[in-house]
């Protein structure tokens, strides 16, 4: 209630007051005048005076309390009817309300089923990929006891036989037992570095902060039996440290590297360099050699398994070694690509952080040939 | 050769294991006392006399050339039982198998194997190791006479 309204009750009030107090001053200048030394005839008539004067006070005061009253009433059926419309609001709200909770409810209900299905689907997919991940393990380990031991036994045989029995055969029979036993060492080659690869693929991430340029000499150590009566060009530039996992990055660098020594056998003096850009805000390392290269249009070839773009003739390998390279930057969050030019060298490029996270710079053309 | 005299026991299953390795081994003159267990448990049977080598006098072989996996007992078995065995836990074992999984080299290596190598594909570098093998624990390595005769 505001106070405009009660300031239409205040009215009534302060009239009637006004004439209550003005009967009473009247009566009492009656009883004041009438007093023993007043003349009898001015007595009653200052009586009658005050008698009249009362009697209008009280009808006033009776007519004003009526229509008090009057007013009181109208305002109270007033006052009943705004409430009891008001109640049927809030009654109606309520209900509203009530609808709405328990549409809420519902809802919340629904969500809380949603999520328990999907908790419960992404627990049946975890125990199928799971169960996946183990027939792989088992698939994986009859492949490198069961299928290894025949190829093992292929190779064995003809070279025992060529060995022991060599001279009693004519040179096409000697050939023909060397290219079984090649065969068979080279599946051999090709199971064990499947393999590898299949574990790289299950093996957990562990990034350690690692300096890039020690792993690079490491790798580079490595490479000495392979190196030995060549004439090589190392020049390996400083490095940043990165996080990454140290034992799969140096897989990364040995494979790169070891590309690099193998395609440039064809030069008298080899040139590898290793190096660090930045593109696209990223740092991106780069082995670059001025080997044999390759035909640029089959980069996107390069990198997938078994892939090769030399003959096992011009250049020895299973295919498998980019592959591996692509694995593991992959599971870094990197990404790997390569520039060549028909016997102008190779450029093998890879980053190691994600660069859809990068820092909003544009991506360049260099990003289209990107594995 | 006498069952009592064998210098290196070699459990493998295959057949043309057995075969390759003998040859490597003919080959360098390391070892002409082999004995060739085709599984797991017929290796146990002869290593502790029992069932069929039940006439056999007990004498620990000076190697044991463990395949992983075996028919019947697997090699990871042979080994726990060898390792158990008062008579024969510091015999050497090492462990000869097509499988370089981490786990059965770990499971291995906390049986206290002697050594875990993987057969090579290729014969050049199996006759290698297998000859490298048999010169380095037949004739490099020396081994403690048993407890037994010492107390003598």
């Amino acid at each position: 209630m505001d106070g405009k309204k009660w300031g239409g009750g205040f009215k009534p009030v302060g009239i009637l007051t006004a004439l209550f107090c003005s009967a009473v001053l009247g009566y009492m200048a009656g009883v004041r005048q009438a007093n023993p030394d007043t003349p009898a005839s001015s007595k009653t008539y200052v009586l009658n005076l005050g008698s009249l004067h009362l009697t209008l006070t009280v009808g006033a005061i009776g007519v004003l309390v009526i229509f008090l009253l009057t007013v009181l009433l109208a305002a109270a059926v007033v006052f009943a009817a705004v409430a009891s419309r008001r109640r049927r609001q809030a009654e109606a709200a309520n209900r509203e309300l009530a609808n709405e909770v328990k549409e809420r409810r519902k809802a919340e209900e629904e969500v809380n089923q949603l999520n328990a299905e999907l908790e419960s689907r992404v627990l049946a997919r975890t125990e199928q990929l799971d169960a996946a991940n183990k027939e792989l393990e088992a698939f994986s380990y009859s492949v490198a006891h069961d299928l290894r031991a025949p190829l093992r036994h292929i190779n064995g045989f003809s070279k025992i036989l060529q060995e022991d029995y060599g001279p009693a055969l004519d040179a096409t029979a000697q050939h023909y037992l060397k290219s079984v036993s090649d065969a068979a060492r080279n599946m051999g080659q090709l199971v064990d570095d499947l393999l590898k690869m299949g574990r790289i693929g299950r093996q957990a991430l562990v990034r350690r902060p690692t300096n890039l340029t020690t792993l690079v000499e490491i790798a580079r150590q490595d490479l000495e039996p392979e190196c030995a009566g060549r004439q090589i060009d190392w020049r390996i530039g400083e490095l940043s440290s990165v996080e990454c996992d140290p034992g799969l990055m140096k897989q990364v660098l040995a494979n790169l590297l070891s590309n690099a020594v193998k395609y440039t056998r064809v030069r008298e003096k080899a040139v590898i360099e290793v190096g660090q850009v930045t593109l696209d805000c990223i740092p991106a390392i780069f082995i670059r050699d001025n080997g044999a290269g390759f035909d640029q249009q089959y980069a996107h070839k390069l990198f997938g398994v078994f892939q090769r773009l030399h003959s096992a003739e011009e250049f020895e390998g299973t295919g498998v070694g980019l592959a591996t390279v692509r694995r593991i930057v992959q599971k870094h969050g990197g990404q790997v690509w390569a520039e060549a030019e028909v016997d102008k060298g190779a450029t093998f490029f890879f980053t190691l952080a994600d660069d859809s996270q990068g820092s909003g710079c544009a991506t360049k053309s260099v990003a289209a040939g990107k594995l | 050769m006498t069952h009592d005299e064998v210098e290196i026991l070699y459990i493998e299953d295959s057949a043309a294991d057995v075969e390759l390795t003998l040859v490597a081994l003919r080959r360098c003159r390391v070892a002409n006392k082999i004995q060739v267990a085709r599984d797991g448990a017929e290796a146990l049977d002869f290593l502790f006399c029992r069932r069929a080598y039940a006439d056999r006098q007990f004498l620990a072989p000076k190697l044991v050339l463990l395949d992983m996996k075996l028919p019947k007992v697997d090699g990871l078995e042979v080994l726990h039982a060898i390792r158990e065995d008062e008579r024969t836990k510091m015999v050497p074992v090492v462990v000869l198998t097509s499988s370089n999984e981490q786990k059965d080299m770990l499971d291995s290596y906390k049986l206290h194997v002697n050594s875990y190598i993987q057969k090579p594909v290729d014969f050049d570098q199996f006759q290698r190791v297998v000859q490298q093998l048999g010169l380095y624990w037949l004739v490099v390595n020396q081994t403690p006479l048993p407890e037994s005769s010492l107390a003598r």
